[in-house]
Order: structure tokens, then sequence, then C-alpha cells
């Protein structure tokens, strides 16, 4: 066991170079009440982690404790460097009375961002994000997913080394959300590690991250063949969407251990968890259409 | 620096937060001078135990003014809880001095006391005004939300506390002599309100000392706070 009383060295999400931030048997607890337990935790630059965990699971907590806002009752949380730019994007913002441009402009300053580059950085925020620049309406006038955007632009407003974000998703309709992907991907490519509590599937974001998961104040990875053989839950995935009718017998003939129901038009299959990453592959390039995709921990 | 008190500044104004303090403080102002022939360092007594008060309120409301997820964010802009906290009770503290040069400057430019007042008794009279502004928002800072779980007892300690300084000399006398130190303990606005009640009768030394006393006392009283919030960070009561 990974969080036992003996405390081994700290899991890195994958490489060996020096990790960006490492949480070393980190404990949080508010007065009786334990929210986690000996947590070990190493990120390298470029690399991703996905925390998941239902509602209360101490994700939130996790995120904070990386952050610095708050402190660990036991364990250690450590930097690579005392000057490390980190961006933290707490689940919601609320609604200020300033201007996207004035709050983001007031953050960068605090920050101490050179006032040419911040507003060069500002303007490429709202286009990468897609939020109009230069308007007067306040925060308070903002829907959740404009007020999202804002959240997440703070968050990235230095090209920190390190990125938390809480739920960033939340809110944000499809097209934001692809946006918000394109942006991540692009930070993470250009060595930004980011550390991510997530609640849906989010199959392009997965596929080059770590997940781990929160349960019952400990952290165990997710993906992980041993962790599935010692709890003994099968891990499976439920794809729902359309494919033309010619394709399903090829699919099916290369993935016998799928199984496959319609409802009208859509198609639902159930995929071992194994078998995910090639049978998307496969209906794909079939001419696919992807409705939704679900992780689940209990065969049908 | 500068960009946290600009940023504060922002939040402040259009939080609105300033009004009801403000307001009831420059109202009272008014009140009082509707009528002329005021003594000067006595009306400066009365003005300046009022903006004690009404200091302790703007901090109480700075240090809260932003939003726990805001202040978040803003943190990890900041780099330092302290540096953002000190910044809030600066704020503060420059705000309630602005009402501090109102309270001296307006009584004393539309001739509502007995005689024009000198020089001396204006920068004596400002710099008692700055000092127990500063005294009463190093207080406000610890009745906050961030170490209180409720803001009903934050503002009913504060209170309490703002009434004891008030009645410390009361106090002193009522103690035994050995708990005679227990005093010291509270803010020194007594003295203050003493200097200035009987200005003429003092030396020069004694009309510095309540300033010192009163400067000394909110800059421990602030520390120890800022040195709370380092510890604990933002780790607000109750909250997971």
């Amino acid at each position: 066991m990974r969080n036992g009383k003996k405390r081994r060295a700290p899991v890195s999400a994958a490489g060996a170079a020096k990790p960006v931030i490492t949480l070393d048997g980190v404990g949080r607890s508010y007065g009786a009440r334990m929210i986690l337990s000996e947590v070990s935790l190493s990120v390298d630059r470029g690399e991703s982690v996905i925390l998941r965990g239902s509602n209360g699971s101490g994700k939130s907590t996790l995120l904070k404790l990386a952050a610095g806002i708050i402190a660990p009752s036991s364990g250690t949380v450590v930097k690579a460097s005392p000057g490390l730019t980190f961006g933290f994007a707490p689940d919601r913002l609320p609604r200020l009375r300033m201007t996207s441009e004035e709050y983001l402009t007031h953050m960068g300053r605090i920050a101490g961002l050179p006032r040419t580059s911040l507003r060069r950085r500002i303007e490429e925020l709202h286009s990468l994000l897609d939020l109009p620049s230069g308007s007067l309406s306040m925060l308070i006038h903002y829907s959740k997913g404009m007020l999202q955007k804002v959240n997440l632009m703070q968050a990235c407003l230095g090209q920190p080394e390190l990125l938390l974000l809480d739920e960033p998703f939340s809110g944000l309709d499809p097209d934001s959300s692809d946006k918000l992907l394109t942006l991540l991907h692009g930070m993470r490519a250009q060595g930004a590690a980011v550390i991510a509590a997530l609640h849906d599937p989010l199959p392009s974001w997965e596929a080059v991250s770590a997940t781990y998961r929160l349960r019952e104040g400990r952290l165990v990875r997710e993906d992980s063949d041993d962790r599935r053989q010692e709890r003994h839950v099968p891990v499976f995935y439920e794809l729902d969407g359309l494919l033309p009718e010619a394709s399903r017998g090829a699919l099916a003939r290369d993935f016998p251990q799928a199984e496959w129901s319609a409802a009208g038009n859509v198609l639902r299959v159930h995929l071992p968890a194994e078998a995910c990453e090639a049978f998307m592959g496969g209906f794909w390039s079939a001419g696919g259409t992807l409705l939704s995709l679900k992780r689940k921990e209990e065969m049908p | 620096m500068i960009a946290l008190l600009e940023y504060l500044h922002r939040c402040f104004i259009r939080s609105y937060r300033y009004g009801a303090p403000t307001f009831i403080y420059l109202a009272i102002l008014l009140l009082v001078y509707t009528t002329g022939s005021n003594p000067v360092m006595d009306s400066y007594a009365f003005s300046s135990s009022m903006l004690f008060v009404t200091a302790a309120a703007i901090g109480c409301l700075m240090i809260d003014v932003e939003a726990a997820n805001q202040e978040m964010a803003t943190l990890t802009h900041a780099r330092s809880l302290v540096r953002l906290s000190a910044a809030k009770l600066l704020y503060a503290w420059l705000f309630a001095s602005a009402l501090g040069l109102f309270a001296v400057l307006y009584p004393a430019l539309l001739g509502r006391f007995d005689r024009l007042p000198g020089f001396e008794e204006l920068g004596i009279g400002l710099l008692y005004h700055i000092a127990l502004a500063g005294l009463g928002v190093s207080l406000a800072g610890w009745f906050s939300a961030k170490l209180f779980e409720s803001r009903f007892y934050a503002m009913l300690a504060l209170c309490a506390w703002i009434a004891l300084a008030f009645g410390s000399r009361g106090i002193a006398g009522a103690l035994p002599d050995s708990l005679d130190w227990l005093t010291v303990l509270l803010p020194p606005v007594h003295p203050a309100l003493h200097a200035l009640t009987f200005y003429a009768e003092l030396s020069s030394g004694a009309k510095w000392l309540p300033i010192s006393a009163a400067l000394l006392y909110a800059g421990v009283s602030a520390g120890l706070m800022l040195a709370a919030l380092h510890k604990r960070r933002l780790d607000y009561p109750g909250g997971e």
C-alpha cells in the first residue's frame, strides 16, 4: 500500500527529471475530520495530472496545498525553486465590479509583469479563449462560462511553470472547452506542468495525463494495473455514438470483447479499459460520431 | 505594493463598503460642527476618538473585501499572504487617515472653532487622528472572517474590545493594584484623548508620548496579526 504508515518515495507522474512540485506524505485535517492522508505525488515539467474523486473527496484541498494557499497538517510540499511561477484557478471566480481587462491587468501588475507584455498577453488570452477584449461590461454581468474564462486567464497570465486548475471546464460550452484544451496542450508543450481536478471525462486530455483518484483521503493511480487487481473492480468505458452500418461488422470482429447494443440509430458499446484507445482509433477511422464516452467501474 | 494598493482601492471603492462608516463619520462631524465656537483640541479629541471607531470598521470591511476564491487568486499573484494582508491594512489606514485630514481641516477652514488654530495644533491634531486611525485598523485585522468563524461574533468581539479601550481608565481604577498592568494590554486610546483634552497643560514630550504609544501598539498588533495569518495561511475557520 502506497499510503501505509511506512512512507514511500513520492510517485512521479512519469519521468526522472527534477520535479516541478513534490508532495511527500502530505496530510490535511480539519479538526477531527481527515481530508487527505499520506498523499505523495511529484510532477515534472510538461506533465499533466488529472485528479478525480467525488464531491468533498479533497481535490480542491490538494490543489490549495500544492499552491501553498493552505498548509499541510503533515508531510511536506516542495517546489522546484522558491521562485517557481504558478497559476491557480479556483473552482469559480466571484462576480466582480470590474471589467475582465481591468481585473487581469491588476493581477498581472501584482505579479510584477511588465505593462507592455501584460497588455499583449491579455489580448492573446482573450483571443485564445474567444472572449471579447476591450469590453466595458463588468464581471458582475458575465455568464458562468465567461467568468470561468476570466478565471482561467488569470491563472495563465504569467506563463506559469505549474498550473493548478480546479474544475477548469465547469460552465464552458463544448467550443470553449476545445479552445481551453488547445491552450492547455500548448502550455504543456512549452513545459508547463498541469494539475487539474476534473469531474467529466475528457479523452483528449486523459490521453496525455496521469489520472489519480482521491478515495477516503488517499491518492491512488487510476490507471494502475496493480491497483485494479487489488480492488478487483474492472474498469470499462461506455461509448454512445453513431457509426455507419457497413463499418460495424469490421469493428465487432476486431474487438470481440466489446458489448454492443443500439437504441434507434445510436449505438452503445461497453469496452474494457485496455481496448478503449485502440477501439477509438478504429471508431474514428470508420467515420464514427462520438456522442459521449464515460468511464465506469462495474460491468453492466 | 503600489499595484496591490491600486487593486484594493478599486475593489473597495466599487464594493461601496466604505459607504456606511464614512458617511456616518462625516455626518457626525457635520452635526457636531453645525454650531461655531468649538474648542480646538477638545473637538479634535472627540473627532479622533470617533475616527478610531470608524477606522476599526473600515479595517474590518477592508480585510475581508475579497471573496474567498478571489483572495486565493490574488494571493497566487501576490505570492505572500503577509504582503497582501499588510496592503489591506495599509490601504485601510490611508483611507481612514484621509478622513482624519478632513476632520482636522474642515472645522478650521470653515471657522467652526472658537479661534483660529495654530500650525502646531493642526499638525499635532492630524498626527493624533492618523495614530488613532492606525490603532483602529490594527485591531480590526484580528476580528475578521479569517480568524473568526462567525462574522457576527467577530464584530461583537471587536465592539467589546473598543469599549474596553475607551473604559481602560475606569478598569484600571477598579482593578486591584497587582493587576493594574493588565490595562497595558488595552489599546492606548485614553492617553491620547486625555492629552488632547488637556493639551495646553502638557509638556512637549507628553504631547508626543500618546502618539508614539498608539503607533507602537498598532505596529505590534498588526505585526502579530500578520504573523498569525502567515502561520495559518488562507485557512478560513470551518472551511475545507
